[in-house]
């Protein structure tokens, strides 16, 4: 495809701006945690003198054990995102190949599941999570994310499978496997980016139910929460 | 039951059981705590009171004690700020988002690494990014301030956070920043899927760009577009953590569920935080309707 020259200048530079946006206040921020002293005052963007302390004392203050606090963040992500994918993987594939009957209203309470805003569980939550003796664990914290993760994954999931090409649903004569097999076909080969998407998008934003968090575990902070607050 | 059903059942079946345990008894729970009248400290002494916190003399509604009226009372001014807050933050969000999309469908050099970087925003935990604009926003060491500072664009530092003129619209700027990117991976993967022959139908017909866009891509992307509106819409009815890092319990950008946290854990009336939530829940439920109404989007249909 041919483009005028403007169009293309456009483009660049229309690029170019979305890039400084999205980046700047992650540079700026990079840039502050290498200040110390009355020089975190001054606003310009390159440091004077640049220092590491901030980051030597992440790892070694004995009150705020930062490693720790990032083994915790991997550990409940790994078990949110395989819990979500196992479970929504097999639900999207009933909810996205097989018609029957309630299939709209189940997708319907799967959304709305999505839609609880998190503090319209929360009395009940901490009721639950202390009950089962995680209060205050970073286990706990599987429970809440699920609300959010789960739905989601299901969703996005769903959509994919309806549009994988109908021929797939019925499996050819030369296999004696139901749903089952096919299933496996349409989320092995198939789902395969979507499953690293999702995977993306879940281990990542791990601060959207920092409502949950803040209530749930008072003293076991997972890694990005606590280095802020103290 | 069908073999077909059955087996539809069978693979549904484990998310049914996490659904149940992680949202369905926890609400259930939260709507019987709303008519009672615990206390954070001891659950076990709650006592039923039906619906005192509700409509009672000091429940969320028809509480005599608002001598302003309702919308001053703080649970009120809640509402408004959410509302307010959601409805601007995705219409821009939407907007840039799709103009994102279509920038980054484009073919040019670099657009790997554009795509990378838009990333950035939604890949950095709110908190986090809620703090680093936090302190570029700050009324007196803020780069914001300085750069505005400094082109003379204002007389005076402004307290962007703090003013209550502006604390609002701040957060949505930052939301904006923070949430666009959502929206733009969401339209551009559905700009990706498009069939490519209706573009060399209308190429060859010579189409105009701005009618193809409006005719074809728009209507192509319209599911794609409705699901991401409605997850963006949720998200942002029960916005608490961006509000509460940036500008904290300030009366001017409370939303409802920092009003509930407020009440619930900070002045431990776990019955009443409880109703203000179930409250909530009702309410972004209506919204939830109305605009699946308005968007006369048929939900679980091909």
């Amino acid at each position: 495809m041919h483009r005028s020259r403007f169009a293309t200048f456009s483009i660049y530079a229309l690029a170019a701006l979305v890039v400084v946006v999205s980046v700047f206040p992650f540079v700026y921020a990079i840039s502050t945690s290498f200040k110390t002293g009355s020089a975190l005052f001054d606003p310009s963007l390159l440091p004077s003198s640049v220092s590491l302390k901030n980051y030597i004392s992440l790892f070694t203050l004995a009150e705020q054990p930062f490693g720790r606090h990032i083994l915790n963040s991997i550990m409940v992500s790994v078990l949110v995102v395989a819990l979500s994918l196992l479970v929504g993987v097999s639900a999207a594939y009933a909810l996205g190949r097989i018609s029957f009957k309630g299939r709209g209203l189940l997708l319907t309470t799967v959304l709305a599941v999505s839609m609880f805003p998190q503090v319209a569980v929360l009395a009940g939550m901490f009721e639950l999570i202390r009950a089962l003796g995680i209060y205050n664990k970073a286990l706990g914290l599987v429970l809440p994310y699920m609300i959010f993760t789960l739905p989601f994954t299901v969703w996005v999931l769903t959509t994919f499978m309806k549009q994988l090409p109908k021929e797939l649903k019925k499996p050819p004569s030369w296999t004696v496997a139901a749903p089952s097999a096919s299933s496996r076909m349409c989320s092995c080969h198939c789902c395969g980016p979507h499953w690293c998407q999702l995977d993306y998008w879940h281990s990542l934003p791990r601060g959207t139910s920092f409502c949950l968090h803040s209530h749930l575990c008072s003293t076991t902070t997972s890694a990005p929460y606590r280095s802020l607050f103290h | 039951m069908n073999p077909k059903t059955k087996t539809a059942w069978l693979y549904l079946s484990p998310m049914l059981l996490v659904l149940i345990v992680v949202a369905l008894w926890p609400l259930g729970r939260t709507i019987w705590f709303s008519l009672t009248d615990a206390n954070i400290n001891d659950l076990d002494a709650a006592k039923f009171v039906g619906l005192e916190n509700y409509f009672g003399e000091y429940g969320l509604f028809a509480n005599p004690n608002y001598t302003d009226g309702f919308w001053e009372s703080d649970w009120g001014i809640s509402i408004i700020n959410t509302l307010k807050f959601s409805v601007v933050s995705v219409t821009i969000e939407t907007l840039l988002g799709l103009g994102v999309a279509l920038l980054l469908n484009q073919e040019f050099k670099g657009r790997a690494w554009v795509r990378a970087a838009v990333l950035v925003p939604w890949a950095i935990p709110t908190i986090v990014s809620a703090k680093m604009w936090g302190w570029m926003l700050h009324d007196q060491f803020g780069v914001i301030n300085q750069w505005l500072y400094d082109l003379g664009l204002v007389a005076q530092k402004v307290a962007w956070t703090a003013d209550p003129d502006f604390a609002l619209w701040t957060v949505v700027a930052v939301d904006v920043w923070k949430t666009t990117p959502f929206m733009a991976l969401l339209i551009l993967a559905a700009l990706q899927v498009l069939p490519k022959d209706c573009y060399e139908a209308a190429r060859v017909d010579g189409v105009h760009p701005l009618r193809l866009f409006w005719r074809v891509t728009l209507p192509l992307i319209k599911p794609a577009l409705m699901v991401a509106v409605i997850f963006r819409l949720l998200d942002a009815l029960r916005i608490f953590d961006l509000i509460y890092v940036l500008t904290s319990n300030s009366n001017s950008t409370i939303s409802m569920s920092g009003f509930v946290r407020r009440e619930m854990v900070d002045n431990g009336y776990m019955g009443y935080g409880s109703a203000a939530s179930t409250a909530l829940f009702l309410i972004i439920g209506l919204c939830t309707v109305a605009y699946i109404r308005i968007g006369r989007m048929k939900l679980g249909e091909d």
